[in-house]
């Protein structure tokens, strides 16, 4: 049996509004759930043995240190690494071999570690990017003039608080700026799971207060959201259920104050022991 | 008119440099270094030849089913090296293009040998090659607009951003071969119908160098980069009779400065200048982008 099964012990957390992120013993099938997933490179186990649940409506966040397998994780949940074994479902739909641009295409927006956008295309097509391929199939398609995806590019930026950059370049606004202009064409998927890969990175505190802000507007308003952080207090704050990872491995899942107080963690993540 | 009378083949050879440059471009725009183009090229000259020569057959039928049969290769090519990028890449399409150039050379009498095919009876004219070339450029220029023109964009600078906002990538790519083997096929056929003549050298390092160049120079993001590339290429040994040999000199420079100084082409640094005119001005007009707090329903 694998550390990650043994060492999860921490009870799943329900959160606001009867949502909850939890082991997946949990009988619902949640919005995300992978069932002991493992991305082997070669010897190494980036991660091994990885289980969770993510409810709807849950801002579910994945805490480790550098080189613990978060954002192989994320990587492996987007498709855009295969897993060498394990299983991954969105609504009970198993998309473990479903192509990342299928999967995006099926409402699960993300953003990278470091901003990636379009530099030569301004904030607005960058979120439109997202917003032209929402669409389904020809003949499943409600009508949407050209006018309708405008509407709804402006209203992603609005959600993300960046509209007034809209015609602006990426080199011309603030790393904060193109975190938000990630979040917003996330967003302009109509997404029904946003996955976050370190949004905070390289910013500074006011930007992470705003970022902070943001998402939890953003699980307000419903949205089901996987956060890969390194910042605890602003984890601790705004997650419903944290899952820490070390080495590739789980070592507890649940409520943030539980998980942050676990021996385990703290010894792993912080270098100490709790006192 | 008396312009285009004096210069007509001049006029024709740029037409299909044209041609030859945009089947490059195609591919290039979606980020992949294929020279599939330039092998679609020459099977476009070598069967528009043969279809006329031995069969007898028209200038549409025969630059069809040229652009027909080079769509089909450039469908067979797409998935042989989907796996492939960069020099790899280039390689292995450009490995597609002489091996192109092997088969008609061995081809015996129905491709002339190494001496090529004579004769091509002339069946298009320089206006309906004009017409041609204006319809495959509109074409090409609204596919570089909107929503076609942001998914291109996005494949061409990142495979995985693109994934990740629902783009199949291979698919994108998949079709760029397509097209560009069929305008490939198209300025082929076009040019050995205006020359008369096709010889193994359309499948040689000549073209591929000619292509390669017009796109430096020119730019390799947009349709006007392969016609200021074309228009450049073509009339540049015409300005430069006075130079006598020093031609390839002047030549070699201007694309070893091309390459060195100006990697965008001159439609790279028009873009450049023109982006960064807009943005002195906003900073002129002081626009301060702050994020507004963000909106909750």
């Amino acid at each position: 049996m694998s550390q990650g099964s043994e060492i999860t012990a921490v009870p799943a957390f329900h959160g606001p509004g009867g949502t909850a992120g939890s082991t997946p013993e949990t009988t619902s099938m949640g919005v995300l759930r992978a069932v002991s997933l493992c991305i082997h490179f070669g010897g190494v186990k980036a991660v091994d043995q990885v289980s969770f649940q993510v409810e709807a409506g849950c801002l579910f966040g994945v805490l480790g240190p550098n080189g613990s397998g978060k954002s192989t994780l994320l990587a492996a949940i987007t498709r855009l690494q295969r897993p060498t074994s394990g299983r991954i479902y969105l609504h009970g739909e198993d998309i473990t071999k479903l192509p990342p641009n299928k999967l995006a295409r099926r409402g699960v927006g993300r953003t990278f570690q470091t901003p990636r956008l379009v530099p030569t295309m301004d904030v607005k097509a960058n979120v439109a990017l997202a917003a032209d391929r929402r669409s389904r199939p020809l003949w499943d398609r409600p009508t949407k003039s050209g006018k309708g995806r405008v509407d709804d590019v402006h209203a992603a930026m609005t959600r993300a608080g960046i509209a007034d950059a809209a015609d602006l370049f990426p080199e011309e606004i603030s790393y904060g700026n193109r975190r938000r202009v990630e979040i917003a064409r996330a967003l302009a998927h109509d997404p029904s799971l946003l996955l976050l890969d370190e949004p905070t990175a390289g910013m500074n505190r006011q930007e992470r207060d705003e970022i902070s802000e943001l998402l939890d507007s953003l699980r307000k308003q419903g949205l089901t959201q996987v956060l890969v952080e390194h910042d605890v207090p602003m984890m601790v704050e705004l997650c419903d259920v944290i899952l820490a990872m070390v080495q590739g491995q789980v070592v507890a899942v649940g409520n943030p104050k539980e998980v942050i107080a676990n021996e385990t963690v703290r010894k792993a993540y912080l270098g100490r022991k709790r006192k | 008119m008396d312009f285009l009378g004096q210069n007509e083949i001049l006029v024709q050879s740029t037409l299909t440099n044209f041609l030859l440059a945009m089947s490059l471009l195609v591919c290039l725009r979606v980020g992949v270094f294929s020279f599939g183009g330039l092998a679609c090229f020459g099977i476009g000259a070598y069967f528009t030849a043969v279809a006329s020569i031995h069969w007898g057959w028209g200038a549409f039928s025969s630059i069809s089913m040229a652009m027909l049969i080079s769509m089909a290769l450039g469908a067979l090519l797409a998935p042989i090296v989907r796996g492939l990028t960069g020099l790899a890449m280039g390689m292995a399409t450009i490995a597609f293009t002489l091996i192109a150039g092997v088969a008609a050379r061995n081809g015996g009498e129905l491709t002339g040998g190494a001496e090529g095919l004579f004769g091509i009876p002339i069946m298009v004219g320089t206006g309906t090659a004009l017409l041609i070339a204006t319809a495959m450029t509109i074409l090409l220029a609204l596919s570089e607009r909107g929503r076609m023109g942001r998914m291109i964009e996005a494949v061409r600078v990142d495979n995985e951003l693109s994934l990740s906002t629902g783009i199949s990538v291979q698919t994108v790519r998949f079709v760029a071969f397509v097209v560009s083997g069929a305008i490939g096929a198209l300025g082929g056929g076009l040019a050995a119908s205006f020359r008369s003549i096709v010889t193994p050298l359309d499948l040689g390092f000549g073209p591929v160098i000619l292509a390669l160049t017009m796109l430096i120079v020119g730019g390799a993001r947009s349709w006007l980069g392969a016609l200021i590339g074309a228009v450049f290429f073509t009339w540049l040994p015409t300005v430069l009779t006075s130079v006598g040999e020093w031609q390839g000199v002047v030549y070699g420079v201007v694309v070893a400065a091309a390459a060195i100084w100006v990697p965008g082409g001159a439609v790279g640094v028009a873009t450049d200048l023109r982006r960064r005119l807009a943005v002195k001005r906003r900073v002129r007009n002081a626009i301060p982008v702050k994020p507004k707090k963000a909106m909750v329903s």
